[in-house]
């Protein structure tokens, strides 16, 4: 999933862009308030991770940006300010989930995972479709209860899909999910990742819909 | 005005009145008595003039005897009233040492004046204004502390993050880096320690610094030791002429030395800094210029708040440096002053520092 970060301190950010890339997300981190606003104008995230503390402009002033603006992605605000009252206010003003610093790393992604599951529609932990089953929590994934070994970026194109199986996807809409700022895309990177996941759990398990997209179907073919 | 009437004023008056109430019932008494004793003589008229004339002492005596009992009762029942009077009179003094004596010691809500007589007001409105005074350097404290919690956090956080990281990663590289990271945020965590158990040390001084210090050779002892940072982060010191003489402790001018040098070194990225003093108007001008990035105008008034980094920065600052250099110039009785260097380049802080005595030649 592709997640904004919102976090000024150098060394805390750096940690916590590559603690979420291990948890097999893509990670845009911006270091002030304006930037983050113009990022959520212009890309689409799965989720964000929001410090308040910011230079230019107040976490929590993003935040009520973000939701005036009809942004609906789940938002953690991550920060060392602890009383309840900044809880309330956070919360009030449109986080679905706050994080006092220090915190743990799999707290986190926990947590991270949780807001997704919510978002996704889909609260059951363990997504399952078209006689696949993928934990997030674990990251495996399975097809008949086999094991099946996926790349980082595979796996995360899966998981994508499988959030809202029956729907399809656009490669431009999958790009959008599976890539950081920076990260090179090649002409034809999805269409080889989709091609690679049909090798290893079956061509039916992703449907080419022409023109439209590719989707994991409700339902396994008989 | 107060709406107490002065103690003396009650005093006088309750003691006036006790006096009043014993004497008009002496007078009464003596009074009966005196009745009573020509009465006697009428009963028992004398024979004669001649004997009166020779009797006259012991008839004195017989008449004055008994005048003199009411005296006798009159003494100790005035001292019993005045006795009541006084502590009557004496009672606000001892309402408010109840109230100032039972009172919790981190209560400091003023007491209440108007019930207090005109002598005890200005002691009551002194005490008011210390209890203020407390309550407000205990206030400053209490959230110094709270933002102090508050700022070693985000070093704490970032240490943990990076722990976690290098824990969780598969590869040796990543791992190294967060372990290098993690040695990062401790350098950070500890200097920040450092900068705030210096400025608590400092909050707890008063002025009243005596030594006679001369600025130039303090500058060139600070600089001499910042050589080395310098030369490694590519940036050329200098010291100009120039020399003034104040009246201070040289240990903290060259933690305030210090602190600005370290600043433009850390954050300006400049490639000169130079460190002046003059003189003018009675006072010495402790300035350091850089030509680095500077400050924009709208965050030059922040800079001077505890914690506060301008944006950009790198993480490695404390936010306290400028808040110690503005202490210790306080306590000096001295002041600073931030702006840009000129040629919308760079930054220049200034300290100002009441002379000594003129140095020599």
């Amino acid at each position: 999933m592709r997640i904004l970060l919102v976090e000024d301190d150098a060394l805390l950010g750096d940690a916590l862009h590559v603690g979420l890339k291990q948890a097999g997300h893509a990670v845009d981190w911006v270091r002030d308030g304006n930037t983050a606003n113009t990022a959520l104008a212009s890309e689409e995230y799965a989720a964000v991770v929001l410090d308040l503390g910011l230079p230019k402009r107040d976490g929590l002033d993003v935040l009520r940006r973000a939701r005036a603006a009809q942004q609906t992605l789940p938002v953690l605000i991550l920060t060392a300010r602890d009383t309840v009252d900044d809880r309330i206010k956070g919360l009030d003003a449109g986080a679905d989930d706050y994080l006092v610093k220090p915190f743990d790393m799999g707290e986190l992604t926990a947590r991270l995972r949780a807001l997704l599951r919510r978002a996704g529609g889909t609260p059951v932990p363990v997504l399952s479709a078209a006689g696949i089953t993928l934990d997030p929590a674990t990251r495996q994934v399975r097809r008949n209860d086999a094991a099946i070994d996926l790349s980082a970026k595979e796996y995360a194109l899966l998981h994508i899909l499988m959030q809202q199986p029956g729907r399809a996807l656009s490669r431009a809409q999958l790009e959008q999910h599976l890539y950081a700022w920076g990260e090179e895309i090649g002409s034809n990177t999805v269409e080889v990742y989709i091609h690679h996941l049909r090798r290893k759990l079956g061509t039916d398990a992703i449907r080419t819909l022409r023109g439209i997209g590719y989707a994991v179907p409700k339902e396994a073919m008989a | 005005m107060s709406a107490r009437p002065s103690l003396r004023l009650r005093l006088v008056m309750l003691t006036t009145a006790a006096v009043a109430v014993v004497w008009l019932a002496t007078a009464y008494f003596t009074w009966r008595e005196a009745l009573h004793e020509i009465e006697e003589l009428l009963d028992h008229p004398p024979a004669s003039v001649e004997h009166i004339a020779k009797d006259r002492r012991k008839l004195a005596g017989e008449i004055a005897e008994p005048l003199l009992k009411p005296m006798l009762y009159a003494l100790p029942s005035l001292a019993l009233v005045l006795a009541l009077a006084v502590g009557l009179a004496l009672r606000p003094l001892r309402q408010l040492t109840e109230d100032i004596s039972t009172r919790a010691p981190d209560r400091l809500t003023p007491i209440d004046a108007t019930q207090a007589p005109a002598e005890i007001v200005p002691l009551v409105q002194r005490l008011n204004e210390l209890f203020a005074g407390i309550d407000r350097a205990l206030d400053n404290e209490r959230r110094f502390t709270a933002d102090a919690a508050h700022e070693l956090r985000t070093p704490l956080a970032a240490i943990k993050a990076q722990a976690q990281v290098a824990q969780a990663s598969g590869e040796d590289a990543e791992r190294q880096r967060a372990l290098t990271q993690i040695v990062v945020g401790c350098d950070r965590a500890t200097h920040l320690v450092e900068q705030l158990l210096t400025l608590a040390r400092l909050d707890a001084l008063h002025p009243g610094l005596h030594a006679l210090v001369d600025l130039h050779p303090l500058a060139a002892e600070v600089l001499a030791m910042a050589a080395g940072s310098a030369i490694a982060g590519d940036c050329e010191l200098s010291l100009d002429d120039g020399d003034a003489r104040i009246c201070g402790d040289a240990v903290l001018l060259q933690v305030l030395l210090r602190n600005l040098v370290d600043n433009a070194l850390r954050h300006s990225g400049a490639a000169h800094i130079v460190v002046g003093i003059t003189t003018a108007d009675q006072e010495a001008r402790l300035t350091i210029r850089d030509d680095g990035r500077g400050i924009p105008a709208e965050e030059r008034e922040q800079v001077l708040q505890r914690f506060y980094r301008p944006a950009g920065t790198e993480s490695s600052g404390s936010g306290l440096g400028l808040s110690i250099v503005q202490r210790i110039a306080a306590l000096h009785g001295g002041r600073i002053a931030i702006e840009p260097a000129g040629d919308d380049k760079g930054f220049a802080v200034t300290i100002h520092l009441p002379l000594g005595e003129t140095p020599h030649a």
